[in-house]
């Protein structure tokens, strides 16, 4: 090929909206369109040359090379969705397709892979599916290391789980991860919000009914825990549930076995159940609201979600991640969050949890038309909070003194020398107060 | 101290994120005393960081990796020499006298900020000193 050959080949590429690249037979990549550097992330001259699996990065290169498998039975790929890592750390769900490219004697010179990046129809599938993994928990607070430490042993012993945890703590996701986890994966996740039913409608949503047992009951109709058989059930706000759910449910644990609304026969359930609530319960056990027998039965593991207050360093990751996402879907470019929008997330307390920050930061797509999210982007609410500091509240000095250096920390991310300047105070100053205050190192 | 490499035929991996075996290496004083392949099933970010904490690994040297899973990782106190690449024992030689960051041993194109070969880091905190 002349360069004008190479030149026109180029602009045809780079004309494409899916990513393309070829690669020689010895997999180095020779062409790299312009799609393609803006799915990975990684630039033409950067790519050129390289082995196509350290470019592409994607979960099948090692173990499953589509490129390989066309140039061994000559047949092409087509569409086959798997995940890459772009330049930025991200993961990206991809499809990919590949065909032979041949000489003009019809001699094999390489191949060819085409890519279509699919992450929003993977958001908007996991959003209409609810199909979340641990995966999607994006956390690297202590506190929830350990749980994933122990979440295999918990995913495969089939015990009774409580999650307890502030709303917005992300408990259904942690039942989701249970759930993938253990044996009874391939069943569907069944999910039942106690607390959005009234107490008649539960027992027999929970349960089933059969024909006849009340007006308009025509035909028998399954309950969500016939549903779950062989599977999980997630029973979530379980401290709202009556007293009369409450003796069903416990003859579910005890026995295995319940009955539909209207049955005179007992039907089994093999059936995990794994229960949430962001109520304290061993203190509605105290006042007689929650039986204490099925406490017990349901408290066989607990797990405790810290709300996003106590796991302040994963603001940061938890904004890039939610930015990531509704970029894809508002069909947006925003980068990032400038120093005194995240100061203000930092220092706020979150009583809605992750949940508050996923809607905070939608709020600021709709109002940002840039591509840095500034404080005027965010809600009011969240503004007048951070300046309001109650005075009234500190009982001493060094209360005071306390929470305004723990505030200018999270300002200012961590930084001391940068907190210390807008406390108006030498760092040396600030780092002797820390070391009395017993503040943790950022 | 306990090195991790991930690895593909005698190569470090392309993506720790998706790689299933690790080279799990015992080093005393820069002298190997053991090492033994481990295969690696766990499919999510943060149980393999788990399984990387209760395999004990100090360091672990990757090539691509994503973000997420490179924080909660260093923030369990492992150390990520990530988006490299090459043969399994030049990089554990590059590693052994501090050459891993030179540029033969790269991935393309990395966010910033990433963590990669130690010694250039080394060096800037000198400085500032």
């Amino acid at each position: 090929m002349d360069y004008s050959t190479y030149e026109k080949r180029d602009v045809i590429l780079d004309s494409i909206a899916d990513g393309v690249f070829t690669v020689s037979k010895d997999w180095r990549i020779t062409s790299f369109n312009r799609s393609a550097e803006q799915i990975t992330g990684i630039s033409r001259q950067k790519a050129i040359g390289r082995i196509c699996k350290d470019v592409l990065r994607a979960n099948v290169c090692e173990s499953d090379c589509a490129l390989l498998r066309t140039m061994n039975t000559g047949k092409p790929v087509i569409n086959k969705p798997v995940y890459i890592i772009d330049a930025q750390g991200q993961r990206k769900a991809i499809t990919i397709s590949t065909a032979l490219l041949k000489d003009q004697d019809g001699q094999i010179i390489g191949g060819v892979e085409t890519f279509r990046d699919m992450t929003v129809v993977e958001e908007l599938r996991k959003q209409l599916q609810k199909q979340y993994s641990c995966e999607d928990i994006i956390s690297r607070n202590h506190k929830i290391q350990e749980l994933f430490d122990i979440l295999p042993q918990i995913a495969v012993s089939d015990c009774t789980v409580l999650i307890d945890g502030q709303t917005g703590t992300g408990k259904e996701l942690f039942a989701r991860a249970i759930h993938n986890l253990s044996d009874r994966k391939d069943n569907p996740f069944v999910a039942v919000n106690c607390s959005a039913l009234p107490d008649t409608l539960l027992e027999s949503e929970l349960f089933g009914y059969k024909a006849g047992a009340f007006t308009d009951a025509k035909k028998d109709k399954p309950g969500r825990f016939k549903r779950a058989e062989g599977s999980t059930i997630f029973l979530d706000e379980i401290g709202d549930i009556s007293s009369a759910v409450q003796v069903k449910l416990l003859r579910v644990l005890q026995e295995k076995t319940y009955e539909p609304v209207g049955a005179v026969s007992s039907e089994t359930a093999d059936v995990r159940i794994i229960t949430a609530t962001n109520k304290d319960l061993a203190q509605l056990v105290e006042k007689g609201v929650f039986r204490s027998d099925l406490y017990y039965r349901i408290n066989v593991v607990k797990l405790s979600l810290p709300p996003l207050r106590e796991r302040n360093e994963d603001i940061p990751l938890l904004v890039e991640h939610f930015i990531n996402r509704f970029n894809h879907i508002y069909n947006k470019n925003i980068c990032c969050l400038n120093d005194e929008a995240m100061g203000i997330l930092l220092s706020y307390d979150f009583p809605g949890n992750i949940r508050e920050l996923e809607n905070t930061l939608e709020h600021c797509f709709v109002l940002c038309q840039g591509d840095i999210i500034e404080p005027r982007h965010l809600p009011d609410s969240m503004i007048s909070s951070d300046k309001d500091i109650d005075v009234n509240k500190f009982r001493t000095l060094k209360q005071m003194e306390e929470i305004m250096i723990e505030q200018a920390l999270r300002r200012n991310r961590g930084n001391r020398t940068a907190a210390a300047k807008e406390l108006g105070i030498n760092s040396s100053t600030l780092f002797r107060k820390l070391k009395n205050l017993n503040t943790p190192a950022e | 101290m306990k090195v991790a490499i991930s690895v593909w035929q005698n190569k470090i991996s392309s993506v720790f994120d998706f790689a299933d075996k690790l080279l799990l290496i015992d080093l005393e004083n820069g002298i190997e005393k053991s090492r033994k392949e481990i295969t690696l099933t766990e499919q999510s970010g943060p149980e393999r960081a788990a399984r990387l904490r209760r395999l004990g690994v100090h360091v672990l040297i990757c090539g691509a990796i994503s973000r997420a899973l490179a924080e909660m990782l260093t923030s369990s106190g492992i150390q990520v020499l990530s988006f490299l690449a090459g043969s399994t024992e030049q990089i554990l030689a590059a590693y052994k006298t501090g050459n891993l960051s030179l540029p033969q041993y790269a991935l393309p194109n990395v966010w910033v900020g990433a963590p990669r070969g130690f010694r250039r880091r080394r060096a800037r905190r000198g400085r500032r000193r």
